[in-house]
This record gives C-alpha cells, sequence and structure tokens, in this order.
C-alpha cells in the first residue's frame, strides 16, 4: 500500500490525502469522504457491480423455515438428533445442557418456484415470486456460534472487536461516486429490539474515521447534528461559512498549512451534505405504485420497508455501500409465530427493492445481499410441543441470497444433509468444509466477502492495509470467490 | 550503532548515499521484513522452502529445493534470491505475484549493493541493550541549543544543510505548552502574566509558566486521555448489551498517578503486578484493574473456557502494545512473523496472567466480576469496621456461654432427652402420593411445592420424583436466605445416571447462563459439591467431596452451614457421616442475593439452561434453619445413634454438648441469632461499598497451553503445556532472583538495561508534544515498525529519563522547554518539498486538537467549564434520541446529567463501549474496545457539522457571548478571539469579524423570533438577560471563532 506519490517527492499517497495538499483543489475536495487510496489496488478487472445493498438479518433467520427445505425433519419431528449427524460440533451454552434435544419440522408449507424451482416457504410470497431472479447460498457457514462474535465476524471479518468493516474497506478501497453523500451509509430498522447492533459493525477499525459509515436515522436529524441549532436559518450560516471561509484563509495565508484549506472545503461540503441529505431522505416524492410496490410500511419512516426504498434512492445517487440492518430473528423460542411476522416485515419489501432496480436498470450493477449472521438448529430449543418450537444458534449451515450486480440468477448453490444439519455434497453426503482449505460446495463467510469485493472488482487479497505492521485484509488469511456465484 | 544518518525520508537529500555502505537495519532490514519475512522469516511453520533470511546462517545456507544458498555475500550471481528477485519468469520472481508485493527498482538496488558489500547482518535496532551512555553530538551551532535535545536535533538539521526556524511568538507558546501540559488553552490571567513576565526575562517566564503548568492538577488529566485508550478504559463492559460497569476509580488513580509524579517504573509495576509487592496498599491493588478492564460479554450460550482465552488474549496483548510496542495478536495463532516471539512466549506470558479466581463472563450490571477490591470511603470504613467488631463481640459471647454452660448441660443430659433433631425444621417433602407429581405438600408447613408433572417412582420410602434434567421440584417460600443465615439441607437421592457435568440438586439463584448467585449443592463427576455464591469463583466460598457419591443407589446427602462465610462452616454428610472434603472458594464479600434476571426461587434438579438432575431421583427433603450438629445428623440417617451416644454419654460428652447448644440451650441460641445478625449488619455495610475489578493472585498458579490456531477448544495435552517458567529469555533475561509471577514480569519490564520500555516510553511522550514519535510508528516498535528519524536522540532520551528515576515531569520540562519544540510551526517552502512531515523538526510542531481537547477548549474558553477531580462518569448532551438504546433494548436509557456535570473535562464523559459519544467519535476517538496506541487525526465534514450544529458547541459560543459582554462593545470581538486563539486579531481577522457581526445582526433584526430560539437552546442561562438580537448576533460570531484554525488547531 501507499505508493509513492510521484508528484510529490517524499510524501506517501496516504499522507498526500489525509494532510490534503496545497493546490490539488479538486481532490481535496474528493478526499471529503475517502476517495480510492488504491492505485495499485484499483480494479484489475471490470467490476460487475458497483454498488452494494446488503439487507442483514440479524439474529439468524431460521433456514429450515425460509429456505432449506428438510421434510425429513417433519417426518422425524420430535425424534432426538442422532448423534453420527451431531458429530463432536459445539452448541451453545443455551441449549447445550439440554437434557434431549428433539428434531422440529418446519410448521411452514414450502413449494418450488420459478424456472429455478427453488424451494420457498410459504412465509416468503413475494420473495418466491422473484425466485429466478435470486441466487441461494444454501452452504454458508461461519465460525462463530454467538450473536455479537458472529456478526462482528460477518461484518468485519473478525470475532474480535477493532478491525475495519466491509463498507469501511469498500470506502477505503473505492471511495465514493458522491461529492455530497457519504460512500458509505447504514440503515436500521426503528424499533426492533432484539440482538443489539453497536457502531463496531460499520465502524473504520484501525482506518481512517472517514471511512466509517455514517448512520441515516428516520426524524428530524438523518444525521447526528445535520440541523442547523433553531434559529440559524440556512443564509444566515451561508453569510457565515464565508465569513469562517475567509477567516481560515487568512490563517493559511499565513501558516502556509494544506490542512487549513482541506478544513475549509470539509465546511462547504458540511452545507452541501445539509441539503443533500434531506433531499435523499424525503420519500414524498415517491409516487404510489412505489409506495404499493414496496408495501404499506415504506409508508412509515424508519421501517425496513421505508429503508428498501430510501435504499433505492441511495443507490440511485452512487452511494458505494448501503448498509440495511433488520434485527428480530433471534427465535429461541416462539419460532413459528415470530418468523411469521418478521417475514411479513421484510418479504415485500426485499423483492420491491430488486424489483424496483431491476425495472430502473440499477439491479445489473447493484449487488443485493440478503442474510444473518448464521443459522438456527434444526432441532428444538427448549420444549417441542404440537404448536411450538424453538431454535437455537447454528453456525454450521445456513442460507443467504443475492441478486443483481453480477450474480448469477436463478440457480441454488451448495446443499445441507437431509437434517439440515451439515453442509453436504449433492447427494447429502457430508462435506468436511474448513475455512483453511477451500471446500468447493461449501461457502464460508471470507468466501462470501471474497466473492462480494470480487464482483466490485476487487482482489480481495490486495485489498490490504499496513496496521502496526502487519498487512490486514477482509477476509483475513482465508477466502476464495465462489466462482459458481457469478454470472 | 545507529550512526548512520537516515536520510531515506528525504530522497533529495544532499548527502551523498553512494560513498556510505548500505545500512542493514535502516535500509535493508525493512525491506526484507516486509517484502520477504512473512514466508522467509521467523515462523518456522510457515517457512517456504525452508529457507530463512532473517539471520545471516539462513540466508548462507544450502537451499533445500536448488543448489547453493539464497545469498553469497559478494557474490550476486550466486545469489539465488538475486536471481529470484530480477527474474521476469512469474513463476521464479521473488516476492512471487500472489503476494501482491513487490520490490522497487531503489529497493533492488539496496539489496544489490548490499550483498555486493558483504550481506552484513545487523541485530534489530529496538531489540538492543539501552545503552549505558549516550554521547551528545556538537552541532556547529551552538548558540541555538537550550539543551541536550536540540543539539541531536540542531546536528541532524544542519546535516541535512537546513536552518531552523525563528522562535514562535511568545503566545504561540504560551498556548501550545498549556494545550500540552494540561490540554486546555491558557486563560486570560495566564496570557496576562506571561506576558508581564516576558518583559522583563522571556526565558525564566516561560521556565516559570512551565513550573505553573507542570504543577496544575489539570496535568495529570491530560496525561490520562492517551493512556485511557491504551488501557481500553471504559464505563461500560462491551459486547453486545454493553451494560455499565464502573472502572472510574482506577481512571482516577491514573490521572493522580500522573499528578504526583510517581515515577514511570512503578507507574508500570503497580498495574502489572500491584497485588503482589508486598504489603500492598490500596492504590497498589487498585491499579491492577488495568489488566481487567478487557471486554466481558454475559451474551447468553457463551462458553466460559473461549472467553477465559479470550480475557488473557486481550492482557497479553495490551501488555505487549502498551509496554513493548510488539504486536502479540499475531503470535496467538503461529510465531510471529518478523518479529522473534514464538507462539510458546506468547501463552507463556499468558500463564503469567491467567491465573485469577475469574469466570470469563459477567452476568448482570449489579454485580463486578470477580476477584474484586472493596473501596470504602472513610465513613464506610467505619462502619464496616465497626459491625466486623460487633461480629467479633457476637462471637465471643457465644464462646463465653459455650464455656459458661456445663452445668445446665449436665441437667439436660440427666434428663435422659429424645432427640431434637426435629427442631428449626422449616421444610418436610415426602414426595409420596400417586401419578405425576403436581402440589406437593410439606408436612413442615411450607408452602407447598411445584412437581411441574415431574414422574413419580418408588423411593427410598414410599413414592419419590425421578427428574428428567430440564423440569425441576419448585420451592416457594424456602432457602431465601443470605449467607449470614445457618441451614441444613439433607435430601435423599439416587443417581441413576451420572452425569459427568455437574448436576444441580438444589440451588436459591438469580441469574442467566453466564452467572448465577445463590446456594448451590452440585454433583459434578459424582463428587458433592456446595457453593454459596455472589460470583463464582472469586467472590463464593464452596467445598467439594473428595470421594464421589455412590451411583445407582439411595445416598442420604446433606449440607449443614452455620452463617460464617468460610469454606470451614460447610459440612458435607452422605448416610450421616461428614464427608472429606477440599475447598473450592474460600473469599466472600456482599449479598448472595443479589436480584438479577429470575425469581431467585428455590428449584431442585432444575436451572436456567443447565443440565439439570437428569435421572435423578429425590426423596424425603428437609430443610432446617440451623446447622445441626454431627451427632444430629447422624440421628437422621439412624436413630438408633442417639440412643447409642446417650449411653455412652461420658464418651460422646463432647457431640452431645453440641447437639444441646445447637438445638435446645435457649442461652446459646439466643447469642447465636445476634451473631446471625451482626454478620447481616456486615454484609449490609458491604453492600453500598464500591467494587472494582483487580488481580489476585489464585494460590497455584493455572498451566497454559499452546492453543492450534489460537482457539480455546484446541487440544490442551502435556506436549503443548507451556507455564511461567517457559517464557523464554526474549529482549533480555529474565531477572534471576525475581518470582516468576507478574511482579517477577514487573521487574523484567523495567530492568534499566530493557531494551524496549523506556524508548516506548518516552516516544510516547515525545510524540505528545511533536505530534509524531522519534519512531512514527509508537505502537510498533518490532521489525515492522517504523525507523527513528533521531536514533542517538531516542536512545538518549530513554537514558536520561531512566537514570533520572523514570521522572516523567522531568522529561516534559526537557522537551518543552528545548528551542526545537519552541520554534514557530508555519510551513516553510524548503520545507515543503523537503520535509512536508516535520520529521527533522526544523519547524515547531503543530496539529488538531484531540476530541477531547477540542470540547474541553470550547468549555474552557467561554467559562463554561466546571473543573471537579474525578468520580462517577458524567453524561453530556446527545444529539437524536436515545442513542444508546436506539438498537440496543438491552441497554441501559441514557441520562443526561444536568447542572454542573453537563460541563465537566471530557475525561469524565461517560464511556460505553458500542455506543461511544458521537461528538468524541467524530473527531477520532477510539471506541475503547480493544488497546489503542495511536489515533488518527483525519478531517471530515462530520467535523464541521459537529461544531457547529452541536449543542455543546452552540451553547458554548453563547456563553463566550456572556463572558465578553461586561467588556466595552469595541473589546468583546477581540476578547472573544482572544480567548480562543490566545491572541488577538490580525486587522484583516477583526475587519472579517466586525463584517460578520454586522451581517447577523441584520438576519437576526430580520427574524427577531430566531434570536429567541437561538438563546434558548441549552441549559445555561449565560446571555439570555441580554438583547436577543445582539446576542443572537455575537452568538454566530463567537460559533465562527470557535470553529476557526486558530481555535481548533495547536500551531
Amino acid at each position: 500500500m501507499n505508493p509513492p506519490l510521484h508528484s510529490f517527492p517524499g510524501l506517501t499517497r496516504r499522507h498526500f490525502f489525509k494532510a490534503g495538499a496545497s493546490g490539488i483543489g479538486g481532490a481535496a475536495l474528493a478526499s471529503m469522504f475517502g476517495e480510492s487510496l488504491l492505485a495499485s489496488a484499483a480494479p484489475k478487472f471490470a467490476p460487475k457491480a458497483k454498488r452494494i445493498i446488503y439487507l442483514f438479518q440479524s439474529g439468524g433467520p431460521a433456514q429450515q423455515d425460509l429456505f432449506d427445505y428438510k421434510p425429513l425433519l417433519v417426518e422425524k419431528n420430535g425424534e432426538p438428533l442422532p448423534d453420527h449427524v451431531r458429530g463432536n460440533q459445539r452448541l451453545t451454552g443455551m441449549s447445550a445442557q439440554q437434557a434431549s434435544i428433539p428434531l422440529a419440522g418446519s410448521h411452514f408449507k414450502f413449494a418450488q418456484h420459478g424456472q429455478s424451482g427453488a424451494w420457498i416457504s410459504e412465509l416468503l410470497p413475494h420473495t418466491a415470486a422473484i425466485a429466478d431472479k435470486l441466487c441461494f447460498v444454501k452452504s454458508m457457514y461461519t465460525d462463530a456460534i454467538n450473536h455479537d462474535p458472529a456478526i462482528t465476524f460477518f461484518q468485519t471479518g473478525s470475532q474480535i472487536a477493532g478491525r475495519p468493516s466491509m463498507g469501511a474497506w469498500l470506502s477505503y478501497g473505492l471511495g465514493s461516486d458522491n461529492a455530497n453523500l457519504p460512500g458509505f451509509i447504514v440503515l436500521v430498522s426503528a424499533g426492533q429490539g432484539d440482538q443489539p447492533l453497536y457502531a463496531r459493525l460499520w465502524g473504520n477499525g484501525f482506518l481512517d474515521s472517514k471511512y466509517q459509515g455514517v448512520q441515516f436515522r428516520s426524524g428530524k436529524d438523518p444525521v447526528l447534528y445535520l440541523s442547523n441549532p433553531d434559529g440559524i436559518c440556512q443564509s444566515g450560516r451561508r453569510a457565515m461559512l464565508d465569513k469562517l471561509s475567509a477567516l481560515n484563509r487568512v490563517q493559511f495565508e499565513s501558516e502556509l498549512d494544506p490542512e487549513i484549506e482541506s478544513r475549509i472545503a470539509q465546511y462547504e461540503m458540511a452545507y452541501r451534505m445539509q441539503t443533500s441529505v434531506p433531499d435523499v431522505t424525503d420519500l414524498s416524492g415517491e409516487p404510489e405504485s412505489v409506495y404499493q410496490l414496496y408495501g404499506e410500511d415504506s409508508r412509515k419512516p424508519g421501517t425496513f420497508a421505508a429503508n428498501c426504498l430510501l435504499a433505492r434512492r441511495l443507490a440511485e445517487r452512487g452511494v458505494r455501500f448501503i448498509q440495511l440492518y433488520h434485527q428480530g430473528w433471534d427465535q429461541h423460542d416462539n419460532l413459528p409465530g415470530a418468523i411469521r411476522g418478521q417475514c411479513q416485515e421484510t418479504d415485500q419489501a426485499s423483492a420491491a427493492l430488486v424489483r424496483d432496480l431491476e425495472q430502473r436498470g440499477l439491479l445489473e450493477d447493484t449487488l443485493v445481499i440478503w442474510g444473518g449472521e448464521f443459522g438456527r438448529t434444526s432441532y428444538s430449543q427448549g420444549k417441542l410441543t404440537k404448536d411450538n418450537y424453538g431454535r437455537d444458534h447454528h453456525p454450521r449451515c445456513f442460507t443467504v441470497w443475492m441478486a443483481g450486480g453480477g450474480i448469477k440468477p436463478g440457480i441454488s448453490h451448495g446443499h445441507t444433509d437431509a437434517y439440515g444439519y451439515n453442509i453436504a455434497d449433492a447427494d447429502g453426503n457430508p462435506l468436511h468444509a474448513d475455512k483453511h482449505i477451500y471446500t468447493p460446495g461449501a461457502v464460508h463467510v471470507h468466501d462470501l466477502q471474497a466473492t462480494i469485493l470480487h464482483l466490485m472488482g476487487i482482489d480481495h487479497t490486495a485489498l490490504t492495509y499496513l496496521h502496526q505492521g502487519r498487512r490486514f485484509r477482509l477476509t483475513d488469511v482465508h477466502g476464495q470467490v465462489v466462482k459458481e456465484l457469478l454470472a | 550503532m545507529l550512526r548512520r544518518l537516515l536520510i531515506l525520508l528525504i530522497p533529495a537529500a544532499p548527502l551523498g548515499a553512494a560513498e556510505k555502505p548500505v545500512s542493514y537495519a535502516f535500509e535493508v532490514r525493512p525491506i526484507l521484513s516486509d517484502k520477504c519475512f512473512a514466508c522467509h522469516g521467523p515462523d518456522a511453520a510457515k517457512r517456504e522452502s525452508g529457507l530463512r533470511l532473517d539471520n545471516a546462517e539462513g540466508a548462507a545456507a544450502p537451499l533445500k529445493d536448488s543448489p547453493g544458498s539464497a545469498i553469497v555475500p559478494g557474490d550476486l550471481s550466486k545469489s539465488a534470491a538475486w536471481q529470484r528477485i530480477i527474474s521476469h519468469d512469474p513463476e521464479q520472481v521473488m516476492p512471487p505475484p500472489s503476494s501482491h508485493l513487490s520490490l522497487s527498482d531503489g529497493e533492488k538496488g539496496i539489496l544489490r549493493r548490499w550483498i555486493e558489500e558483504g550481506a552484513k547482518y545487523e541485530p534489530h535496532w529496538s531489540f538492543q541493550p539501552l545503552p549505558e551512555k549516550v554521547a551528545v553530538p556538537q552541532p556547529k551551532d551552538e548558540a541555538w541549543a537550550k539543551g541536550e535535545i536540540d543539539r541531536f536535533i540542531r546536528a541532524r538539521i544542519e546535516a541535512e544543510q537546513l536552518q531552523p526556524s525563528s522562535a514562535a511568538d511568545p503566545l504561540r507558546w504560551l498556548r501550545r505548552v498549556t494545550l500540552d501540559l494540561t490540554g486546555l488553552p491558557p486563560s486570560t490571567e495566564d496570557i496576562a502574566a506571561f506576558q508581564a513576565a516576558a518583559r522583563s526575562d522571556l526565558s525564566s517566564a516561560k521556565s516559570a509558566a512551565v513550573d505553573r503548568l507542570l504543577a496544575s492538577p489539570r496535568f495529570g488529566e491530560h496525561f490520562a486521555v492517551p493512556w485511557l485508550d491504551a488501557a481500553r478504559y471504559a464505563d461500560s463492559y462491551g459486547y453486545q448489551s454493553d451494560l455499565l460497569t464502573a472502572f472510574w476509580p482506577w481512571r482516577d488513580w491514573v490521572v493522580r498517578s500522573f499528578n504526583a509524579n510517581l515515577p514511570i517504573d512503578q507507574f508500570m509495576t503497580w498495574q502489572v503486578a500491584g497485588d503482589l509487592l508486598p504489603d500492598a496498599t490500596r492504590d497498589q491493588k487498585l491499579a491492577t484493574t488495568f489488566n481487567r478492564l478487557h471486554r466481558l460479554t454475559n451474551e447468553g450460550g457463551s462458553v466460559a473456557e473461549e472467553f477465559l482465552v479470550e480475557n488473557m488474549a486481550d492482557r497479553v496483548h495490551t501488555f505487549g502494545s502498551v509496554f513493548l510496542a510488539l504486536t502479540m495478536e499475531c503470535t496467538r495463532c503461529h510465531d510471529h512473523k518478523y518479529d522473534p516471539i514464538s507462539m510458546r512466549d506468547y501463552y507463556s506470558l499468558g500463564a503469567f496472567f491467567n491465573s485469577i479466581p475469574e469466570r470469563g463472563f459477567y452476568n448482570s450490571a449489579a454485580i463486578q466480576p470477580s476477584p474484586g477490591l472493596l473501596l470504602p470511603d472513610a465513613e464506610q470504613e467505619k462502619k464496616l469496621e465497626e459491625a466486623n467488631r460487633q461480629v467479633v463481640a457476637a462471637m465471643a459471647a457465644v464462646e463465653k456461654r459455650r464455656a459458661g454452660s456445663d452445668s445446665d448441660f449436665d441437667a439436660w443430659l440427666a434428663s435422659a432427652p429424645p432427640s431434637p433433631a426435629a427442631t428449626d425444621l422449616v421444610s418436610h417433602l415426602t414426595f409420596d402420593g400417586d401419578g405425576p407429581a403436581s402440589a406437593l405438600v410439606d408436612t413442615a408447613g411450607a408452602p407447598p411445592a411445584n412437581g411441574n408433572g415431574l414422574a413419580r417412582v418408588t423411593g427410598k420410602s414410599g413414592a419419590a420424583v425421578k427428574l428428567d434434567g430440564d423440569t425441576g421440584v419448585a420451592l416457594p417460600g424456602r432457602l431465601a436466605q443470605d449467607r449470614c443465615d445457618p441451614w441444613t439441607v439433607e435430601m435423599v437421592i439416587r443417581d441413576t445416571v451420572g452425569n459427568p457435568a455437574s448436576v444441580i440438586l438444589l440451588h436459591r439463584s438469580f441469574g442467566t447462563d453466564v452467572g448465577f448467585n445463590g446456594l448451590e449443592l452440585l454433583l459434578a463427576g459424582g463428587h458433592l459439591e456446595a457453593r454459596v455464591v455472589r460470583d463464582w469463583p472469586g467472590n463464593a466460598i464452596g467445598v467439594r467431596s473428595l470421594t464421589p457419591i455412590p451411583r445407582e443407589q439411595w445416598a442420604r446427602i446433606a449440607w449443614t452451614y452455620d452463617g460464617s462465610s468460610s469454606a470451614a462452616g460447610m459440612r458435607l454428610y452422605l448416610d450421616g457421616a461428614p464427608l472429606e472434603t477440599e475447598t473450592t472458594a474460600g473469599m466472600i464479600w456482599k449479598s448472595v442475593t443479589t436480584g438479577g434476571h429470575g425469581d431467585g426461587a428455590a428449584m431442585i434438579g432444575q436451572r436456567f439452561r443447565d443440565r439439570g438432575f437428569l435421572g435423578g431421583e429425590v426423596d424425603d427433603l428437609k430443610i432446617f434453619k440451623r446447622a445441626l450438629a454431627p451427632l444430629e445428623m447422624a440421628t437422621l440417617a439412624d436413630p438408633a445413634k442417639w440412643t447409642a451416644a446417650l449411653a455412652d454419654a461420658g464418651a460422646n460428652r463432647g457431640a452431645l454438648k453440641e447437639v444441646w447448644l445447637s438445638s435446645v440451650d435457649e442461652n446459646h441460641r439466643g447469642e447465636l441469632m445476634k451473631l446471625r445478625d451482626a454478620r447481616a449488619a456486615v454484609i449490609a455495610a458491604e453492600e453500598g461499598i464500591f467494587e472494582i475489578p483487580v488481580m489476585r493472585e489464585l494460590e497455584k498458579p493455572r498451566p497454559g497451553h499452546i492453543l492450534a490456531r489460537g482457539a480455546y477448544d484446541a487440544s490442551r495435552t502435556k506436549d503443548n503445556e507451556v507455564t511461567r517458567e517457559t517464557f523464554s529469555q526474549i529482549l533480555i533475561s529474565f531477572p534471576e532472583d525475581a518470582p516468576r509471577d507478574r511482579l517477577g514480569l514487573a521487574r523484567w519490564l523495567t530492568d534499566p538495561r530493557h531494551p524496549l520500555t523506556s524508548r516506548v516510553f518516552v516516544n510516547r511522550v515525545w510524540a505528545n508534544f511533536f505530534g509524531t514519535g522519534i519512531v512514527e510508528s509508537v505502537d510498533n516498535f518490532g521489525l515492522q515498525g517504523g525507523l527513528p528519524s533521531h536514533p542517538e536522540l531516542l536512545d538518549w532520551l530513554a537514558r536520561d529519563f531512566v537514570s533520572h528515576g523514570w521522572d516523567l515531569k522531568r522529561l516534559c520540562r526537557e522537551i518543552v522547554l528545548s528551542a526545537a519544540y519552541g520554534q514557530d510551526s508555519k510551513m516553510r517552502s524548503d520545507l515543503a518539498q523537503r520535509d512536508p512531515a516535520n520529521r527533522l523538526l526544523a519547524r515547531g510542531p503543530s496539529r488538531r486538537l484531540s476530541s477531547e481537547q477540542i470540547r474541553d477548549f470550547a468549555l474552557s474558553a467561554s467559562g463554561l467549564l466546571q473543573q471537579r477531580d474525578g468520580g462517577a462518569p458524567v453524561s453530556p448532551y446527545q444529539p437524536g434520541g436515545d442513542l444508546w438504546r436506539e438498537s440496543n433494548t438491552m441497554s441501559p436509557a441514557y441520562h443526561r446529567s444536568n447542572g454542573p456535570d453537563l460541563y465537566r473535562r471530557s475525561l469524565y464523559s461517560v464511556w460505553k463501549r458500542t455506543a461511544p459519544l458521537p461528538n468524541m467519535l467524530a473527531f477520532d476517538s477510539p471506541t475503547r474496545e480493544v488497546c489503542t496506541i495511536r489515533r488518527p487525526q483525519t478531517n471530515t465534514p462530520l467535523q464541521a457539522l459537529v461544531l457547529l450544529n452541536d449543542a455543546q458547541f452552540v451553547e458554548a459560543a453563547r456563553s463566550l457571548v456572556a463572558k465578553v459582554n461586561v467588556l466595552p462593545v469595541e473589546k468583546r470581538v477581540p476578547a472573544a478571539f482572544e480567548a480562543c486563539a490566545s491572541r488577538p486579531p490580525t486587522g484583516q481577522e477583526a475587519t472579517l469579524l466586525s463584517e460578520l457581526h454586522e451581517e447577523q445582526l441584520a438576519v437576526f433584526k430580520a427574524d427577531p423570533e430566531s434570536a429567541k430560539k437561538l438563546l434558548a437552546l441549552g441549559d445555561s442561562t449565560a446571555a439570555r438577560d441580554l438583547d436577543p438580537i445582539e446576542a443572537a448576533a455575537m452568538t454566530v460570531v463567537c460559533q465562527a471563532i470557535l470553529n476557526l484554525d486558530a481555535s481548533i488547531w495547536n500551531r
């Protein structure tokens, strides 16, 4: 990293942008939310996707009830999970001590959809209707078994805090395509509760803080501190900024420090954001047909549906990485009722987003990803009754789907065994997946991350940052681009 | 060593590099390390083709895969490595394309010359012992230097044929030194006093100012901040629910230590091992909280062993980064790729930090994770001492009655008394009946127990319940007592399964699956185990039977406890006979009935998300509200024991008397009740006392293991076992007479010969003043770290520091009174080309204020700042809704402070790791989830939005208006400017500000309502009594001033 900048001997490129430099004008402006610093890692092959909308389903949706059709579980409902299926895999402390672990068949009907014949649960009619646009990866697996480590691992490539998030890596690698909006924006469904989310998941880690995700909130101030204080009008503010700029210029003439010029530019950018952010977050101009497409919820600011619609608007404006979070999938008990509610909140809008992007010609270079941090167990946590069951965390296999931006549509990749417990080959024989040795058919989180970066035109082994003497990357020392998923 | 001047910095350097041989340490090794060592370095496990290039032997050794050697000194054509480096064949070239690394022509040139010149290796500079004496260079211009530091700096500047910058304007210097020593700008009075003194003698005015600042309590507050980053100090646990904790007494200790100028070797020693110092003081123990500041989880389902490993690892990483500037993280999974630290050393170092009675989790915010330290204030201490005195007195009264009761006892014995065992029986369940157990009648009159539908089987007598592991018998209204209360629990059980994991027979506890408090009776691998727990294992008492309970037969088990809060006060019985036990935990304080999760009801055979008594059968439960005497226990199992004892009353006199004292003698029983009350008073006195996690060593250290790939569940065998003894002699040898514990480790660390400790520390102090260390990578002195810009100066400073008693204030004084520090910081055109990063220090330092400084500066300049030392964290303004609970419904709510607490120094603002204060994050504060040594300095539009729109800064601007309003009109704007920039405005600046004032007056005249709104913002009433239009216009002017580069930069 940090190749020398030929026009400024002795200055590294990084220093150059960090410090700004006199006479670079436009470049300093472009640096405000982070331009690409990666001359050397700049795409060596054409990117298929220019931007990502990641619909993160926090808590871990139950694949057996949504995508991974397992009739055997219904057949053997209530029987204990056979030891040979469980093997020596660890369970969480929540169900490891349970006296028995009975298999729990899904209460929901599955049917095949589209030309691809994808099995999808009755809970997701809208998703089912676009099955041929989606690529299901049913053989995901991860390292972690509890929420905090697992979601941190998914979003930063490490279970330990302190690493940059995926969006921060992309901002660092590719910069922003919009001079008036951050390149990495985070939207969290309001009022969901359940497993907590935190700034670390969209943090910059050891990268500069300009690469951290900027959370847009519903309500008066979509970005913290965006609005003028009560009593300050925009024209008064403009007049003040002009004088501030002039004063700082006086200081610059005496100090000759390019940082001052850069600061002047940051104030201009902040001023422009005061217009551009409310403009993009104001959904009131959207036509009725759009609300109907995304569903009634999309009229309520802060819902998942409204955030999906907002994500499309951000995508239209060139925001590089739009990260949605929807909490509430952690169904240890009372799963049948809870998952129905979750699906009602997410199904229509997720599908609508894909359709909407497609209609606008954006889907081909927008990568949409839908999934959580791990899967859930095929056995019931807590008591299995006729009407009720729960599922514990399960890192050994789970499903995500992707669409658009260079992804092969209408396919399903990977298999699980008949119990939905282990990743398997097409014949149902277990694949002993190991992140240290790439196992075709199984997709480790690092493999998915490598594939996502690949679609964005980045070699995941080249997107590195030297921190404390070591070159770090999102995929650590693992990851393999899953070619089968590429269009 | 290190004689060679570092010219790498300055490509256009005039010194002819060609005349001098290439330096391995400064030119070659950085290339080899960065481009080659990852595959051909110290990590033996991943060494490609067996080739090692980080030492001469390895480079010269015959190659495994081809003839010859990698490097043949003086012979390029025979050096296989060189041939591979210049190869154009992608299969051959080194580094290989897959590494994404490549060598530039310049780098190749250096390697070529190095090989030609004989390929000499030198040891890494920072691992060399600190020289006893460092020669000070003699610059040509002697007059410039104010001390030794300047001679190094000037000599280097001269060598580069540059000139230093002129001295900074005295006011600029005063602002700089005040910000750098206290984090705050100089006050108007400070400025006036300094100017007056400087008129007669600038040099002594500067010296006096430095003395004043070093003596200010603000010094410790300012210096604490980077130490808090490094120590990952926060006010919450981190991880998902991120509940609040209270580590702030440790933060205050850091501030106090810096202010008291505690020698830094002691400052370090106390933090690493203060608890192990002889007769450790409270502060010495408190200092060890340093090792407990890492994150902790309470997420349900977490595995204890995983987090015990994480805790240990975090302590090792932090120790490595903070004191040694070495990156230990790599070494958790493999030998270090660059530095000579093996996995064995990593886990051996871990063995110094893994031996405290900790559980790995916390359960609720109400209970501090053990081991802890009580920090009573003077009044609490007095109360606690008094309560303890009362216990001693009550015990004496008990003893007195025991000793003086023989005649009463003899009278009773003469009456041939029946067994008194039913005395104090509070619960008796027979489980008799038919069908599944539901409401179970208690023959002793306690409320019915709930059998929850458990199956009945044939019991020892009548029916018993059979447990399924997930369902238990609930026992409402029983055992709801604290550790001052005595009890006896007796039951008949049959273990039909023999679960290896602990099986719960009975407990009363509040908690989740990551923590309980209460009473527990367990079967662990067949052994009977009893515990009274506040936080296992460091705040608990417990015993375990040495022999297992027989399986698959009825066993009458019992647990008596005398309320003494000691393991010795517990006895376990099998079939009426006492079991031999060992102590599993022996220190407890505060209550064990602290509410939390759950209702705290006693249960048989089941606990939330734990393995219950699967397959266990339970019959005939009795609970007494006293500790029964041994003879009573025997009698319960076999009534004949009583008559037998009476038959030989002479021989059994002692045992019989114990029964009489416990169950009959009202005098003795009355004294016991008083003792119980006295003990309850001790608990009550302890309850309110602040407690903080610290280090407390286990009697016997736990072994460590080299964990493959760092995984907690990797196999642990004798082969991969490590101990403190296996910590090899890296850097310098472990002192021979030092104990192999953390105290010995601290002695090793602070050994005056240690190559890293003092260099690392003085480098960080240097960075506090110059923005950048002499080694830029303040967090990494390893092979991949930066090179010192002034190696001899660093050594001189370190040696000087050590030989003057690790005196921090003296070091600061030397630096800030140097000519180098006192230079003007304006950019010069020659330096813009030659040394834009100012590594040569031919000009003074300049940098943006830190996040804390920016807020503190605004509070201070505007007069809002409330100066109060230490204490619990305060909660300043936060924008938006409740940012703590927004995405985390497990979090407590954010309660903004009121009154003076809104305006305390930012160091005292509450720090929540997963939701830190956004106006601090915007200015590059780290989250404090992990150790951070170096903050970036960025420049973003969000920073502009914070400074313009954050209530804190708007209110500060308005307060500044009120502060200057007492002055004549024409002096107000200049005074506001001076309060922020510590200098009067220039004519041009004054004009611009006055124009701004006019414009804003017009704006608010046109819209007076807006003026009122602006003045209404914030809690402070400042300026609300002024003319609203004037006050609002001036507020905007002051906002502009607060946003100036002249304000938020230290130049």
